[in-house]
C-alpha cells in the first residue's frame, strides 16, 4: 500500500482512520487483517466463513474505533473483535451450545508427551476436528484467557457447561496430539 | 481451580504454538472486501445527509412552533393572505374579528358590563387551526372593537344630485324613491347568501341598515337578522343602535317641513 510507508505508528493510523481518511483505513484493514483472520479460523472450519466474518470484523473495527483505549497496541482490541464476530456467525448459524454429559476421565499428561514443532496449521487442523461446542470453549479459555463465568455469559450456558466442555476438548486434543506423538517417533 | 487449569499442558502447547499465529489472507478476499468496504463509506454518507436533513427538519419544526406562541399579535392583527386558508378573500373575518365558535367560550350576554367580564380563555375550541388555537381573545381589544362598530356612521351618505331647488320641490315619496330605496336596493344583493357572508362586517352592517330603513319606510317588517360572521352580542348593540336611526329617519320623513327648499335629508 503506499500509504504505509508514511505511517510508522499504529497511533498515527488510528488517528488518520478516525479523520476517516479512506487510505489510512485501507492500510489499517491490510495491516491487522491477517491477525483478525487467525483467530477465525480457530473457530471456523472453512476459509470462506473465516473470510466472511472477517470482512465484518474490519468493518467493525473501523465503526468502532473511537472507542479503542489503547491506540499504540490495538492487537487484542482486534483479536477480541474478531472472536466475537466468528461468535456471533456461528449463533446465528445453528445453536451448538448444548450441554454435554461429563464423564471425566482424567488422562495425566505433560507437554514432553507431545510432539515438538507443530506448525500453527497442524494445530489448528487439530482444534478443526473438535466439535464446534468443544472448540469454542477451548478456544475462548485456553488461546483468549477467558474466565468460564464470561464465556457462560457470552455462550449463554452454565459455567459448569463451560468447564464439562473444556475438558472433553482438552482430552480429544490430548489423544489426538498423543497418537501424533506416537506416530513421528 | 482457574489458576491450576490456566497451567493445563494441553492449553499452554496451543497456546504456544499459535501466539504468533498469523493468517495469509487471499488477494480475492480484498476484492470482496473493497465492494463492502466502499458501500459502508456511501451508507455512511447518506447517514450522515439524513441526520443532517433530520436536524434541518426539526429545527425547522421548532423554529415554527416556537413562532405559533410567540407572535399572536402580529396574526391578529394581520391575517396571513391564505396560503392555509383557501377561502375566497371576501369570506376572510377583519382582523379583529371573532368567530361565532367564541361565543361558546364565553362572550357576555347583552348588556353586560364589558369591564366586569373577565378575560376569555383561550382554550382551544374544537375544529379550529392550530393556529386560532394560539390565539388568545383580548377583553380590551373585543370592546374596542365593538365601540367602533357603535361609532361608525352606518348609514350611507346621501348623494342626491339635485339642486337645493330641485330638492325643495320634491315630495316625500320623491325622496324615498329617488334616494333611500335605491340606496337600500343597491345593498340588498350582498346579503341574498347570507349563510356565506360575502362582506365584511361594517360593510354587511351598512346594507342591513340600508335594507331596514326601506323596509321602514315601505312599512313592512323588518327582514331577520342576517347570520353574522360575529359573535351575536357583538353584533346586537350596533344593530339596535341602528334600529333607533331608522326610527328617527322614518320619523323625520313623517315630519312636515319647516324649511322649504332644504333637504333636510339627514337626521
Amino acid at each position: 500500500m503506499r500509504l504505509r510507508h508514511l505511517i510508522s505508528e499504529p497511533r498515527d493510523l488510528m488517528d488518520r482512520c478516525l479523520r476517516g481518511d479512506p487510505r489510512a483505513q485501507r492500510v489499517f484493514c491490510e495491516t491487522y487483517a491477517a491477525q483478525m483472520l487467525a483467530v477465525c479460523q480457530r473457530y471456523l472450519k472453512t476459509q470462506e466463513d473465516a473470510e466472511e466474518v472477517l470482512q465484518n470484523a474490519l468493518l467493525k473495527a473501523l465503526d468502532k474505533l473511537s472507542e479503542l483505549s489503547n491506540k499504540e497496541r490495538p492487537e487484542p482490541w482486534l483479536k477480541r473483535i474478531a472472536a466475537n464476530e466468528s461468535l456471533n456467525f456461528i449463533r446465528q448459524k445453528r445453536n451448538v451450545f448444548v450441554e454435554i454429559d461429563e464423564s471425566t476421565e482424567d488422562i495425566a499428561s505433560s507437554e514432553s508427551d507431545f510432539p515438538s514443532g507443530f506448525e500453527a496449521e497442524e494445530l489448528l487442523r487439530l482444534i478443526h476436528s473438535l466439535p464446534l461446542g468443544y472448540r469454542v470453549v477451548f478456544n475462548l479459555y485456553a488461546i483468549e484467557g477467558y474466565e468460564h463465568s464470561e464465556i457462560a455469559d457470552l455462550l449463554g450456558i452454565d459455567p459448569a457447561t463451560s468447564r464439562s466442555q473444556l475438558h472433553k476438548a482438552r482430552k480429544q486434543l490430548q489423544s489426538q496430539l498423543r497418537k501424533k506423538f506416537l506416530q513421528t517417533r | 481451580m482457574e489458576n491450576t487449569d490456566r497451567k493445563d499442558p494441553v492449553d499452554r502447547y496451543f497456546r504456544e504454538g499459535l501466539k504468533d499465529h498469523r493468517a495469509v489472507v487471499r488477494p480475492e478476499f480484498w476484492d470482496r472486501f473493497e465492494g463492502k468496504f466502499e458501500r459502508k463509506r456511501h451508507l455512511g454518507w447518506a447517514k450522515t445527509i439524513q441526520i443532517a436533513a433530520g436536524i434541518l427538519l426539526l429545527i425547522g419544526l421548532g423554529s415554527r412552533w416556537a413562532g405559533l406562541w410567540q407572535a399572536p399579535e402580529q396574526e391578529l392583527a394581520a391575517p396571513s393572505a391564505g396560503t392555509q386558508n383557501p377561502m375566497d378573500a371576501s369570506e376572510k373575518t377583519p382582523a379583529l374579528e371573532i368567530s361565532p365558535r367564541n361565543e361558546a367560550a364565553g362572550i357576555p350576554e347583552p348588556g353586560a358590563d364589558w369591564a366586569k367580564t373577565p378575560v376569555l380563555s383561550s382554550a382551544p375550541p374544537m375544529g379550529l387551526r392550530p393556529k386560532a388555537r394560539q390565539r388568545p381573545i383580548r377583553m380590551a381589544e373585543v370592546r374596542g372593537n365593538a365601540a367602533r362598530l357603535a361609532q361608525k356612521s352606518i348609514l350611507p351618505e346621501p348623494t342626491v344630485d339635485l339642486a337645493p331647488q330641485e330638492l325643495a320641490l320634491l315630495s316625500e315619496p320623491d325622496v324615498r324613491l329617488r334616494w333611500v330605496l335605491p340606496q337600500a336596493e343597491s345593498l340588498i344583493d350582498p346579503l341574498i347568501d347570507a349563510d356565506r357572508p360575502k362582506l365584511p362586517y361594517d360593510e354587511r352592517l351598512k346594507a342591513y341598515a340600508a335594507q331596514s330603513v326601506g323596509q321602514l319606510i315601505r312599512g313592512e317588517p323588518l327582514s331577520e337578522l342576517p347570520k353574522p360572521n360575529l359573535p351575536i352580542n357583538d353584533f346586537k348593540k350596533p344593530v339596535e343602535d341602528l334600529f333607533a336611526l331608522g326610527e328617527d329617519l322614518g320619523k323625520w320623513f313623517n315630519e312636515p317641513r319647516t324649511k322649504p327648499g332644504q333637504p333636510q335629508n339627514k337626521p
